[in-house]
């Protein structure tokens, strides 16, 4: 038994490294399936996460996904005489939004913040939002707390290979300001092209709220309340035919309601006219949507908070 | 839990552990190992643990009750009673819908959901039910004396590395094994880790990456091209191959680790060169058992020929049936008989009694040949196995005919890339280990080559696996 023992532990020594060694030299390959690093991406979140080291006490800290950040505008919020950061990326589930938070809270130190919520993302796992954050920022113990408590073999090892290789790929690295469609417009706001979407049927899914997605809500909701910022829960507009697919919106609604300030705004938009796609605003939606929110919810929210 | 689980990650070092700490006391490890074995299987749900209690308590009481019974004719009685009790509870959970929902389609004109219990399927129940049956059986046979040990005769019935999905011990195998005392074999365990690592690669990397295609074309079966079916019927039949016989790999290293010999189940099964000889090689656990408590009682190849291919029909009919409550699984039975009547006809269905190429390191032209042969007719059959119903299965049928020529591959070339890769590593090995103890026995003496087999097949496993939770194809049985 001893031998046995012996064996298996010297085993471990020799596999762990020569494993970690295989992570680092073909991670980046594309081969691996359990890494999913890709360092620049169509979020923009490495030039977003740069920029927001840079800033200080802003008034409203957006947060959440690609509806976030392709929606609430810095410029149109400037205009009415509000400093604004958009800290959303691309599948952004409150899971990554706690980790965001914990790195740049207090640098950003906002009077308030907008917290954006989509039934999509609340029960969505998460992963392809934590390979993004993990590929684009500097690995710290909160990222590794992360990926272990995802459990996703794809987080570990995509932590892994970042862990073995971002401090490298980062130094010297700039992203390009336009993406595939999507350029960044600064202070975390991305635009899309001009472009109106075709509706079509959507395939009915069910959107109850994932538990750990809502128990990192809490978190993040606690985080801002021991910082005494008041947080206003927001679901951006979707088109008709992608609000009509969601089964348990009620649960989804309901349940948002009950963790704090919630609004579920549904502004007069036309499915082929404001929209990119059946659940992003096109520029015209944009424009009409951040409008319609600052006069009717925002500005009202903050004089009463 | 899951092989293929953290959870099962930290569970067998921890029972491994509690086990060897008890090795003087052998009554104390049945203790260890039936708590682990339920702690194990109630970690799916763990009101079926009452099942599995029950079905266990039940055989065990027979047991003893055929032991005092002086009457032949009531040892006779208990023991029906226990094969009705048994046949009846897997009936009511497995296939009790199924008939309803006929009677309602013959008599209701369909309108039949008030008879329908919708009862969930415990996991494992036909491989455990199975197990607790042979044991009354043999019994009644005399080839196994009653066990006075519960402990034991429980630690048999939910042994955890079989319990879900086989191999279907016999109490003559197991039972002897739980009642011994048991010594740490230092080269038995290094061989149950290396083919449970085998049995991992198979499943993690080879049937969950056929899976990720063979779900995307069987989940709508309507709109693809004939090459893409055909492909993906290939893909399937490597997938259920990989998953369960990598199952019983890992199940059958597993239970070395605690001096536990399991019998094979699988004995590289795609290299048989006709039907026959498949059957003597896949499920060999589930063959043997309707074997002797089925074929056999039924008269077996003891009798007229006409007699021999009922009960050949009947064979295969009721293991289609066993695999589930659907006419797909029914109609896959039938397809086997009729392949496999015409060699008990022309009797050569024992023609193919050792290793394909034995002497040689490569098979003939005419081996090769046989053997595709019989790849190609077990893939059809499987075609039948994999879809949901007969209508999609003809759905299938037709797309494959009329479906035309079109891209083979409808998934990422990556994902291609990592099927021809890793599928290419197991014949490989499979074919050089062909007429080994197991699929993964046979390799380089030299410890730095042996090791390092090792860390290449771990990383692969650790890169290649696809992400998210992917059960094991048999669990649903």
């Amino acid at each position: 038994m001893k031998r046995f023992v012996r064996n298996i532990l010297f085993f471990l020594l020799l596999a762990l490294p020569c494993c970690t060694l295989l992570c680092w030299a073909l991670g980046g390959t594309g081969i691996m399936r359990t890494v999913s690093y890709h360092l620049g991406n169509y979020g923009h979140l490495f030039t977003r996460l740069q920029e927001a080291r840079q800033c200080r006490d802003v008034d409203v800290l957006f947060l959440g996904s690609s509806h976030s950040y392709r929606t609430f505008d810095p410029q149109y919020y400037e205009q009415q005489g509000l400093s604004t950061f958009n800290l959303g990326s691309s599948n952004q589930t409150p899971v990554q939004t706690a980790v965001l938070l914990e790195q740049l809270l207090d640098t950003l130190n906002p009077r308030y913040v907008v917290f954006e919520v989509h039934p999509d993302i609340m029960s969505n796992d998460g992963v392809e939002g934590a390979v993004d954050l993990i590929s684009n920022t500097p690995v710290t113990c909160a990222t590794w707390r992360m990926a272990l408590h995802s459990r996703s073999s794809k987080e570990l090892g995509t932590v892994l290979y970042a862990t073995l290789w971002n401090r490298i790929r980062m130094a010297g690295f700039e992203e390009d300001k336009v993406i595939g469609e999507v350029s960044y417009e600064g202070r975390g706001f991305c635009q899309l092209p001009d472009r109106c979407y075709s509706p079509h049927p959507c395939v009915s899914r069910n959107v109850e709220p994932l538990p750990e997605q809502v128990e990192a809500l809490r978190k993040c909701l606690e985080m801002l309340d021991e910082r005494n910022i008041p947080c206003l829960l927001v679901q951006v507009p979707a088109t008709a035919t992608l609000t009509s697919s969601w089964q348990n919106y009620g649960v989804f609604l309901e349940q948002m309601t009950s963790l704090g300030d919630f609004v579920a705004l549904q502004p007069c938009l036309d499915d082929s006219l404001h929209y990119y796609d059946e659940d992003h605003l096109n520029n015209a939606g944009v424009n009409l949507f951040n409008d319609y929110f600052y006069h009717t919810v925002l500005e009202a929210w903050m004089e009463k908070r | 839990m899951l092989f293929t689980s953290l959870q099962f990650a930290l569970f067998l070092p921890v029972t491994f552990a509690v086990y060897w700490l008890l090795r003087s006391r052998p009554r104390l490890q049945n203790m260890a190992v039936l708590v682990a074995s339920y702690v194990f299987y109630g970690w799916w749900d763990w009101h079926c643990l009452l099942l599995i209690a029950f079905t266990s308590l039940a055989s065990f009481v027979s047991g003893m009750a055929m032991e005092r019974l002086s009457s032949q004719r009531a040892v006779k009685a208990v023991m029906w009673c226990n094969v009705a009790l048994n046949l009846g509870i897997l009936g009511l959970f497995k296939y009790y819908d199924f008939f309803a929902q006929q009677f309602a389609d013959v008599f209701l004109a369909g309108q039949g959901d008030a008879l329908l219990l919708h009862l969930i399927l415990p996991v494992g129940i036909s491989f455990y039910t199975f197990q607790a049956l042979s044991y009354t059986i043999d019994v009644r046979r005399g080839t196994v004396r009653p066990t006075h040990d519960i402990v034991a005769f429980m630690a048999y019935v939910a042994f955890f590395p079989q319990l879900v999905a086989g191999p279907i011990e016999r109490a003559t195998n197991l039972l002897p094994q739980f009642e011994r005392q048991r010594h740490f074999d230092y080269a038995l365990a290094v061989d149950g880790l290396r083919q449970m690592l085998w049995g991992f690669f198979k499943k993690m990397v080879v049937a969950d990456s056929c899976a990720l295609y063979v779900d995307a074309v069987f989940g709508s079966v309507d709109g693809h091209n004939s090459v893409t079916l055909a492909v993906a019927a290939l893909c399937f039949s490597i997938q259920i191959y990989a998953d369960f016989s990598g199952y019983s790999n890992i199940a059958i290293g597993c239970a070395k680790l605690f001096d536990i010999n399991l019998r094979r189940n699988f004995a590289t099964p795609y290299f048989s060169r006709d039907v026959a000889e498949f059957w003597r090689r896949w499920h060999i656990s589930l063959t043997t058992w309707f074997r002797d408590y089925l074929y056999i009682p039924l008269g077996g190849s003891r009798c007229s020929k006409p007699r021999v291919l009922l009960n050949t029909l009947i064979i295969f009919l009721v293991s289609g049936f066993w695999h589930g409550a659907n006419w797909t699984f029914i109609c896959w039975g039938l397809f086997h008989a009729v392949l496999f009547m015409p060699l008990i006809m022309a009797g050569k269905n024992r023609r193919y009694l050792d290793v394909v190429a034995s002497r040689d390191k490569l098979p003939s032209f005419r081996e090769l040949l046989q053997m595709s042969g019989t790849f190609v007719l077990v893939t059809f059959g499987w075609i039948l196995f994999r879809c949901n119903s007969i209508g999609d299965w003809w759905r299938f049928m037709q797309g494959l005919v009329h479906g035309g020529w079109g891209r083979p591959w409808e998934g990422a070339p990556h994902d291609f890339l990592i099927i021809a890769l890793s599928v290419s590593v197991m014949l490989l090995v499979e074919w050089l280990n062909r007429d080994s103890t197991h699929e993964f026995a046979r390799l380089p003496r030299r410890r730095w080559l042996r090791w390092g087999c090792y860390i290449v097949l771990i990383f692969m496993i650790l890169a290649l696996m696809p992400t998210g939770e992917m059960p094991f194809v048999y669990f649903q049985f």
